[in-house]
């Protein structure tokens, strides 16, 4: 073993000076100062011979002469390294004295400490060893205090002086601080050595944080070359590699072997991907990329690993392979970002549904993964054609898009309800859409939209006010021409648009949303000009069972936040009155809620099948009608109950089919209907239109003729001059 | 050998005392009224056999708040920050412990003198890792180390404290000083408190300015002006921000309108512990004048006794009594420099109960010992 590498002090002498030459603008690569002590400058030896001098001055412990009229020499470092059974470092103290010192001859067993030494000053040591600086200097001070005369040995000062620099230099560092950090390392050159490889770190992490990357790769580089603590520098070249610009730790591993350069390049690797990840402009090296399929296809592959992969498959067009790593990554416990990513796999691959139960399980880990989530299902509600979507996967989105007052997922359900044909629900939807983003423009479309199939002119006039200047398409409604046809594709070639029965409402929402009320004409009086070349059929939608429901409405007010937030509290009856106060509000899913508590509640046969009879009409008015045969089954609902609902129910299938373009079910419906109750006008209306979607004619001809005869109706006369149309028999 | 600050040994007692002639004649220049007398400001050099504090009292505290050079808050999860270490080295050198003093130094060098810009890290959390959690400055805790510092180096002929100083001095003018509506303003951090970082801002408090330290500053910052500016403007401060029915000067205060102070959004809307410490700091810069005096004393008056409470500003009334001797003794120096009322014998005793108003105590007792022994 050389001297050199015995000798942090010469270390820390050959590294001080090179280092302040070095900060000062001087030569670069000067850290190499592995030269034998004989090597050294003129200038270095001079360098060291003061330092050693300023530290003979004042000793008074642990110090002999080294002849009878040499210099005092300072041992106490080497009875405190041997104390401290730290033999390298005392060897490496002794052939430092040695080196300076020719004629001194090393104490014979400093291990077994030395008599004279001052007591008082190994209790200063043992302070110092402890890292009690603070404690050190308080020591110090006092006993100057008691005793003028004494001072502290160099040895003491300077080691303290520099440990309490390191300390400083390595909590700068910690907090950031990187021009403390290289100010402190140059005030304190000497620190830089072997001894201390944490500060040598911190130094090279605060050149490359200030932009000096070179710098920073000649610490490491430094430490690399002189510095023997295996582990030390291990952990170097992990260091390097992972706060280096990739280009110096490109160099820093070139041409060096062994594991933890191997490991290294690995990192690189990583780092490489990872950037290419971060943009789809960048492309990673087939090697790289051959690399990475190594490390991910080894049976112990890290979650990281595979969503590094993972990422960069996503983000370079590769979405099936990056979901099977993110399904990787997920199996090894990858947590919140790998269901995020796996998300996102599946969303850009359109498996929607095949996604949603790990989107939903990490939707509340962060923002991401709720965005994920949120966007995951409105993609999946937006489909066309409409997927098929379980209940129970849009039961528990609602309360998610509610909580996060997501006005894309309201909007998602707007048109999901739009598109299975549940109208009002999806102008609920919208509306509440609107509400948690009054800017949103979709939201207002579709509201339009419903309330114009809702035959709701003057709900449907206070959106055209509202939007009509900043949306041409609301515009081009207002005017008639609806070009963009809604969402639902009209799979009977166009013709059929459905109309509900006109419900001209003005609700608190449209004041809220859309300030005063709109007069009923205006706008809306020209969208039946005689350009507009569309059919409108007539139907309606609203359960036609509806009057014991009607008969119910108190039309009292009630605040569903508030009062479902108390259902525990409520009587049954109080519980039925909420029901139906809701239903009122139009929030059938909350009433639905209220019901079920009332049913709980309700002591009487009778009583319960109210409620259950309310439940079930809720859910119908939800559009759930296989909950709304649930509940009327599940419960001893009249027989008369029944019948109502059981009407309500195929009036509803009826719409929905006849919306979904389905005009063959529609009519089946509405044939199972007329065995219950006898089909008014505008069920009649909707049978005649679902007739001509099928072509048949014949059929769909006399119910207009009829409905004509019967009162009367300007659909009636539009349905018939369309059959004529189709004839080739225009007799108008 | 003994270190001055310029000129040498010889007229380190006379540069100080035209240090204070030079502040005297600004007070005198401001809208202090004209027999504001500014004596000689406390905690000047002292010989080590008439310490401000005794020995024992300073034994006391060390021993209850001091470990390993740390200054420990014991009422604030035992964290320690620059405001504790800067009374701690304070109160050393008013006891003449240089090694104590070492020691607190020593700890701010290695864990808090760490900013980019030379000023302080304020907070250090013994519970969390890095210790320091947050890396902003709190210029009165800055204030506190520096002149600690330069008291420290004249008592004890240590240049390399006042090297160290000035290295703070500076960067305190330089990051943590702004002008708001011509005059140079006391920012209580670097960060946080300036244009741009909240609604009202730019946000100052009134008891950050620790008016004993400024003419010295003033003196080793190459004669900047801008400290003695600060001394009229944090009394325009003082004087200007009244609040409430008792005309309370709050703890946080937006100059968003220079000319309009204003109470500043989210903090207690009171005179609380910050504030109190508003009249112990002008006693202690030796700014006595009667009128500006009163007003404190009035708000720490009940039924013509002298009672140390937290005040709300809304109401001018207390909303609790502060019984320890260390706030008590606020109210006690107030009376005593006002109509030479003697201080109270519970409060000449010192025991140490929290860190705080235990500190207050020895500043309280070391002022009352310097300048108005005959109140003892």
């Amino acid at each position: 073993m050389s001297l050199k590498s015995l000798s942090p002090y010469l270390l820390l002498l050959a590294a001080g000076g090179a280092f302040l030459v070095y900060y000062n603008g001087g030569v670069p690569g000067i850290w190499k100062d592995d030269q034998p002590i004989s090597s050294l400058t003129s200038a270095d030896r001079e360098l060291v011979s003061t330092v050693a001098d300023t530290r003979l001055g004042t000793q008074q412990a642990a110090t002999r002469r080294t002849g009878s009229d040499g210099p005092q020499v300072d041992e106490s470092a080497i009875y405190y390294y041997a104390a401290q059974r730290d033999w390298v470092r005392m060897r490496a103290e002794i052939e430092r004295l040695r080196a300076l010192y020719p004629n001194w001859v090393p104490p014979e067993n400093p291990e077994l400490g030395q008599s004279s030494i001052d007591p008082e000053l190994q209790q200063f040591w043992a302070l110092f060893s402890e890292g009690n600086y603070p404690a050190v200097r308080d020591a110090i001070a006092k006993r100057q205090q008691s005793d003028p005369d004494w001072t502290p040995p160099a040895e003491l000062t300077s080691k303290l002086a520099e440990a309490e620099a390191r300390l400083r230099l390595v909590n700068a560092g910690k907090a950031e601080q990187w021009a403390t950090v290289l100010r402190v390392a140059n005030e304190n050159a000497g620190l830089l050595t072997c001894a201390n490889v944490e500060a040598l770190w911190t130094v090279a992490e605060a050149f490359v944080k200030t932009d000096e990357a070179a710098r920073g790769l000649d610490v490491y580089k430094y430490v690399l070359d002189n510095c023997t603590n295996e582990e030390e520098r291990v952990g170097t070249i992990e260091k390097a590699v992972g706060i280096l610009p990739i280009a110096e730790a490109e160099q820093l591993v070139a041409s060096n072997t062994g594991e933890a350069y191997d490991n290294a390049r690995d990192t690189l690797v990583r780092r490489r991907v990872g950037e290419a990840a971060q943009d789809s402009s960048k492309t990673a090296s087939a090697t790289d990329l051959a690399r990475m399929e190594q490390i991910v296809s080894a049976s112990d592959v890290t979650a990281d690993d595979a969503m590094l992969l993972a990422f960069y498959l996503y983000t370079h067009g590769d979405p099936t392979r990056a979901a099977q790593m993110f399904r990787i990554a997920l199996d090894k416990n990858g947590g919140a970002k790998a269901g995020e990513g796996y998300v996102l796999a599946m969303h850009a691959l359109e498996r929607f549904l095949e996604a949603e139960p790990v989107a939903y399980e990490w939707r509340d880990s962060n923002a991401d993964s709720m965005k994920a989530y949120l966007d995951l299902m409105t993609a999946a509600l937006s489909k066309q054609p409409p997927l098929e979507i379980s209940e129970a996967v849009i039961q528990r989105f609602v309360p998610v898009v509610v909580q996060q007052q997501s006005s894309f997922g309201g909007q998602a359900l707007g048109w999901y309800a739009y598109n299975t044909g549940q109208i009002e629900n999806a102008e609920r939807w919208f509306i509440q859409a609107l509400k948690w983003d009054r800017d949103s423009e979709p939201s207002a479309y579709g509201l339009a939209i419903a309330r114009q199939r809702l035959k709701n002119t003057r709900g449907f006039a206070a959106v055209v006010n509202a939007w009509r200047s900043r949306s041409d398409r609301i515009d081009d409604l207002a005017r008639g021409i609806n070009l963009h046809a809604p969402r639902p594709t009209d799979s009977g070639g166009g013709v059929a648009q459905r109309q509900e029965k006109p419900v001209s409402v003005i609700t608190d929402d449209d004041r809220e949303l859309f300030g005063a009320a709109p007069t009923a004409n205006g706008s809306i009086a020209r969208s039946r000009g005689r350009d507009n070349a569309q059919v409108i059929p007539a139907s309606s939608s609203a359960p036609a069972g509806q009057p014991a429901a009607a008969a119910r409405r108190a039309g009292s007010r009630c605040s569903s936040a508030s009062s479902l937030n108390d259902l525990q509290r409520l009587s049954a009856s109080a519980a039925m009155s909420l029901g139906w106060c809701l239903m009122d509000l139009e929030r059938p899913l909350e009433a639905a809620r209220a019901f079920d508590a009332a049913m709980e509640r309700s002591t009487t046969a009778k009583a319960r099948g109210e409620a259950a009879y309310g439940k079930s009409y809720a859910y119908l008015r939800a559009g759930l009608t296989s909950k709304a045969t649930v509940a009327a089954s599940n419960a001893q609902v009249s027989t008369a109950r029944q019948r109502e609902l059981r009407i309500a129910l195929l009036t509803q299938q009826a719409g929905a089919a006849y919306a979904a373009g389905r005009y063959a079910d529609a009519i089946f419906s509405l044939d199972a209907r007329s065995q219950l109750a006898p089909e008014q006008t505008d069920l009649m209306m909707l049978r005649a239109w679902a007739y001509v979607n099928l072509g048949r004619l014949d059929e769909a001809e006399r119910i207009f003729k009829l409905v004509q005869r019967t009162g009367g109706s300007r659909d009636a006369a539009t349905g018939l001059s369309v059959i004529h149309e189709r004839r080739g028999l225009n007799k108008y | 050998m003994r270190y001055s600050f310029s000129t040498g040994s010889k007229q380190t007692r006379a540069a100080i005392a035209l240090a204070i002639a030079f502040a005297a004649a600004l007070l005198c220049f401001m809208t202090i009224s004209s027999s504001a007398a500014v004596a000689q400001p406390a905690a000047r050099i002292q010989s080590g056999a008439n310490a401000l504090i005794s020995p024992d009292e300073w034994q006391q505290y060390r021993s209850r708040f001091i470990t390993s050079g740390r200054v420990v808050d014991d009422a604030n999860g035992n964290i320690s920050h620059s405001e504790s270490q800067g009374y701690g080295m304070l109160l050393a050198v008013l006891a003449n412990d240089p090694a104590t003093f070492d020691a607190l130094w020593s700890f701010v060098r290695t864990d808090l003198l760490i900013r980019d810009d030379g000023l302080v890290a304020w907070r250090w959390d013994p519970k969390s890792q890095p210790h320091v959690t947050d890396v902003n400055n709190a210029s009165d805790g800055d204030i506190l180390i520096a002149y600690a510092l330069l008291l420290g180096a004249d008592k004890w002929g240590r240049p390399e404290l006042a090297a160290s100083a000035r290295k703070i001095i500076s960067a305190l003018a330089q990051h943590s000083v702004s002008q708001i509506g011509g005059q140079p303003m006391l920012m209580p951090g670097v960060e946080g408190f300036g244009p741009g970082t909240r609604n009202d801002a730019p946000v100052v408090n009134p008891s950050y300015w620790i008016f004993e330290a400024l003419p010295l500053f003033s003196k080793v910052d190459n004669g900047k002006d801008v400290w003695n500016q600060l001394t009229k403007s944090g009394l325009d401060l003082i004087d200007e921000s009244r609040f409430g029915p008792a005309g309370i000067p709050p703890e946080w205060v937006s100059l968003r309108d220079p000319a309009r102070p204003m109470l500043a959004d989210g903090f207690p809307e009171e005179y609380g512990y910050n504030a109190l410490r508003i009249p112990l700091y002008l006693l202690r810069a030796g700014i006595d004048d009667r009128k500006r005096l009163e007003r404190f004393r009035a708000m720490w008056t009940r039924n013509g006794r002298p009672a140390a409470g937290i005040i709300d500003v809304a109401t001018g009334r207390s909303t609790h009594m502060l019984k320890d001797p260390g706030y008590e003794i606020i109210a006690a120096a107030l009376s005593c420099a006002l109509d030479g009322t003697p201080i109270p014998d519970n409060l000449k005793q010192f025991s140490p109960t929290l860190y705080y108003p235990s500190t207050l105590h020895l500043l309280g007792l070391s002022l009352v010992r310097e300048r108005y022994p005959q109140c003892l």
